[in-house]
């Protein structure tokens, strides 16, 4: 019964999610209005962890899983990605580390001023 | 064969989770950073449709329940989210300052490629949301008008190098705080650097999940307005 409900909620709200999807013209995937769904009736209260808990957290472990066939659609279109494969490389490597070293930079140097802010409003 | 397999709705499904069991397996066994289960089952899944000579529009037809899952599985990232979410009033203008470097500096990245490439218009919004989650970036390729596998290619990439060499990166640019690494890795490598960050520890671990969420946000809301740049 647990899990039927827990299931049940969340084919809900996946179908209001589609819902929003068909309503409005735009390229925003019906997965993510369906996260903003979930984490709005979340903080509103409306729904409560645990009913949902279960069969979230199992989805979540299977989630890598999922995107093996949609990955693997990528032989039906060799020739394409072989065209792209430099460009797709060097953003895989050079752009990653750019993004995860000044990304990380970016954010400890706010970081620290956000805390030395913090200890000084202490201190008063 | 390939009859049996496009009029079944489950062999897909069955191949591609045994798959995925091995290779998780075999990972375990190698004990190699290269040896990642998802880059482990996508070889072998590859390998084994071409030696059978499976379709792979019959394959991707007798696997289309696991994909269904892909969207409820996605609106279910809410709850770790939701757990964090007094972690995000801690540290806000950190984890602001961090994403947003992170998500311009992958879209400057982006089309200086394509520029140096001279990429048409569907090859740039193809590579457009490299940086995050497959569940986000690959329908929203497909809603851009680009080509949703060879994005998850990209995005498979962007995560397997973060994982693997992330911490050596961090390392490189001199970044010591656990919030920052976080948001780093979540921003940067998605799920896969989520991954390698639980590792580093729980602060890590939650802040990358939460910058892995609040990124692929950011990307929908402005992928649109960067699509016409080319």
């Amino acid at each position: 019964m647990k899990i039927l409900k827990q299931a049940a909620i969340i084919a809900a709200v996946c179908a209001a999610a589609e819902l929003i999807k068909y309503l409005l013209p735009l390229p925003i995937p019906a997965s993510v209005y369906g996260l903003i769904l979930m984490l709005l009736a979340l903080l509103t209260g409306l729904l409560r962890p645990e009913q949902i808990e279960t069969a979230a957290d199992f989805l979540i472990v299977i989630m890598p899983v999922l995107f093996v066939a949609p990955t693997i659609a990528l032989v039906a279109d060799l020739d394409r990605l072989l065209s792209l494969a430099l460009p797709v490389l060097l953003l895989g490597i050079v752009g990653t580390a750019l993004v995860i070293g000044l990304g990380g930079k970016a954010a400890e140097a706010v970081g620290r001023r956000e805390q030395k802010r913090r200890e000084e409003k202490h201190h008063e | 064969m390939n009859d049996y397999i496009a009029f079944s709705a489950y062999f897909g499904a069955a191949l591609t989770l045994l798959v995925y069991l091995f290779a998780c397996r075999l990972g375990k066994r190698l004990h190699h950073p290269l040896a990642n289960p998802m880059l482990l089952c996508l070889i072998m899944m590859i390998a084994l449709l071409l030696l059978l000579d499976i379709d792979y529009d019959a394959y991707n037809q007798s696997a289309r329940y696991l994909t269904y899952l892909l969207t409820p599985a996605t609106a279910c990232l809410a709850l770790p989210l939701y757990r964090q979410i007094k972690k995000l009033r801690e540290y806000p203008l950190a984890i602001v300052a961090g994403i947003l470097t992170g998500v311009a500096v992958n879209a400057l990245c982006v089309i200086a490629v394509a520029l140096l490439f001279r990429l048409p218009h569907g090859d740039y919004v193809t590579l457009l949301p490299k940086s995050v989650t497959g569940a986000v970036g690959m329908p929203l390729s497909a809603e851009l008008g680009g080509a949703a596998e060879i994005t998850m290619a990209a995005i498979s990439v962007t995560g397997l190098f973060g994982n693997i060499l992330g911490t050596q990166i961090l390392r490189l640019f001199r970044v010591n705080d656990r919030v920052a690494k976080g948001i780093a890795l979540g921003c940067g490598s998605h799920a896969f650097g989520t991954v390698r960050a639980l590792e580093l520890g729980e602060v890590e671990g939650a802040m990358a999940s939460l910058s892995l969420v609040i990124t692929a946000l950011l990307t929908v809301v402005i992928a649109p307005f960067l699509g016409n740049f080319i």
